[in-house]
């Protein structure tokens, strides 16, 4: 199960890393931070009730990594960053707030729901992002 | 250093950074990563007064001083081509630069004549094949849907051929795409199978439209205190999820109400 998972998510961040053109050299790497991300998301979502922290938890490390990479590498941190975000979009969410609306009578009032639930997910990506970038920012000053 | 008029060529030096600066642009680079990268250029001249001013739409720079006059340019940046790869390989060329590993004749040269970083055609369009089946792996598929998924692939490639060929606007063609998308794996749910999961199934094909690279930089740009790029990169994101989500909802509900006449 959790390597069907490792490989999807391998996958997935690889071919939308070639699709994005990321050099080849940076291509495992991109694919490893994606998958650590994805990984951490479906571990602690099967096992917690709550998805928020899954996901802050899962958006944050994948930024720490990206941002060590980069330094490491000398290279933008956004060629790591992007492709490692992008599994944790919440497609799902999308997906259900249509879904929803389309459906009239008692089930249409899911929408609100899932349209709050799709901004809280993109949320929770955003905080991550915003403190480990202030957090790199401040203790790690250095030629980008 | 004192200034002196004729040491260096300064035009070349302006000329320099906005290239640097465009080509980072049209990448998909956050505004203020572009910005710092030509003001690094852009300071290396000594003058009084380097300011470069990027919003997603185009790029103004002026070089300012006394002893020598003002430099000002300025450039319109129309259609936009994520390429992470182009970013890093401009981010190497200004570091060399400022670390002056290279001259300024051989960055401007370096930059006029880069190969843009790109895979060969059938590589990216088997990439956005085997894309959404993974994405439908991980979202809980099964193997029909899988193989789905990859015919879905296909529908992402005719709309980027579209996008080259006829250049029409990407709010039409997200929305083509994902309508083809949603009508097509609700058609196999009616004809072949009855238990056909169709929120794995859609969710993952239009994964590769979703807005992550815009979502992403529009996040840092505000983090960095940029509201207006910030602010533009959070419509764009919003407004690529719409458009997708509203072909989710025109191909599922047209094929609901045809099958519903028959």
């Amino acid at each position: 199960m959790i390597i069907l998972h490792a490989l999807g998510a391998y996958g997935s961040v690889i071919a939308l890393c070639i699709i994005f053109c990321v050099p080849k050299k940076y291509l495992n790497l991109s694919g490893m931070v994606g998958t650590v991300g994805w990984l951490i998301y479906i571990l602690l979502s099967g096992n917690t009730s709550t998805e928020m922290f899954p996901m802050f938890l899962a958006a944050l490390i994948v930024s720490v990594i990206s941002h060590i990479f980069a330094r490491w590498k000398k290279a933008p941190v956004t060629l790591f960053l992007i492709p490692g975000i992008l599994p944790l979009v919440p497609g799902v969410g999308m997906y259900r707030i249509v879904y929803y609306f389309m459906l009239e009578g008692s089930q249409s009032n899911m929408t609100s729901y899932y349209f709050v639930y799709t901004l809280q997910m993109a949320g929770m990506i955003a905080i991550a992002i915003f403190i480990t970038d202030t957090f790199f920012k401040v203790f790690f000053r250095h030629p980008r | 250093m004192p200034l002196n008029p004729f040491s260096v060529d300064y035009h070349l030096i302006a000329d320099t950074a906005m290239l640097a600066g465009e080509i980072m642009l049209v990448a998909g680079a956050e505004t203020y990563r572009v910005e710092d990268t030509m003001i690094r250029i852009l300071k290396t001249s000594q003058f009084d007064r380097c300011d470069a001013f990027v919003v997603p739409t185009g790029i103004m720079l002026t070089l300012e001083d006394w002893r020598i006059g003002t430099i000002s340019l300025n450039r319109r940046i129309g259609e936009k081509q994520t390429n992470l790869g182009n970013i890093e390989k401009v981010n190497d060329i200004s570091r060399k630069y400022c670390c002056e590993e290279l001259t300024l004749k051989e960055t401007f040269h370096q930059l006029k004549y880069m190969q843009s970083v790109s895979y060969p055609h059938w590589v990216t369009y088997l990439a956005m094949i085997i894309c959404a089946p993974c994405f439908v792996l991980i979202l809980g598929g099964r193997f029909r849907e899988l193989f789905i998924a990859a015919f879905n692939g296909l529908f992402i490639i005719l709309s980027k051929m579209m996008n080259q060929k006829l250049k029409i606007n990407n709010f039409v063609l997200n929305l083509f795409a994902s309508y083809l998308i949603a009508f097509t794996s609700s058609l196999f749910q009616h004809l072949l199978y009855e238990d056909l999961l169709l929120e794995p199934l859609i969710t993952g094909s239009v994964m590769v439209l979703l807005p992550g690279v815009a979502m992403t930089t529009g996040i840092r740009d505000t983090l960095e205190g940029d509201f207006m790029s910030g602010g533009a990169r959070m419509i764009e994101a919003f407004v690529i999820a719409a458009s997708v989500a509203v072909g989710i909802g025109i191909g599922l509900s047209s094929c609901n109400l045809i099958f519903s006449l028959f």
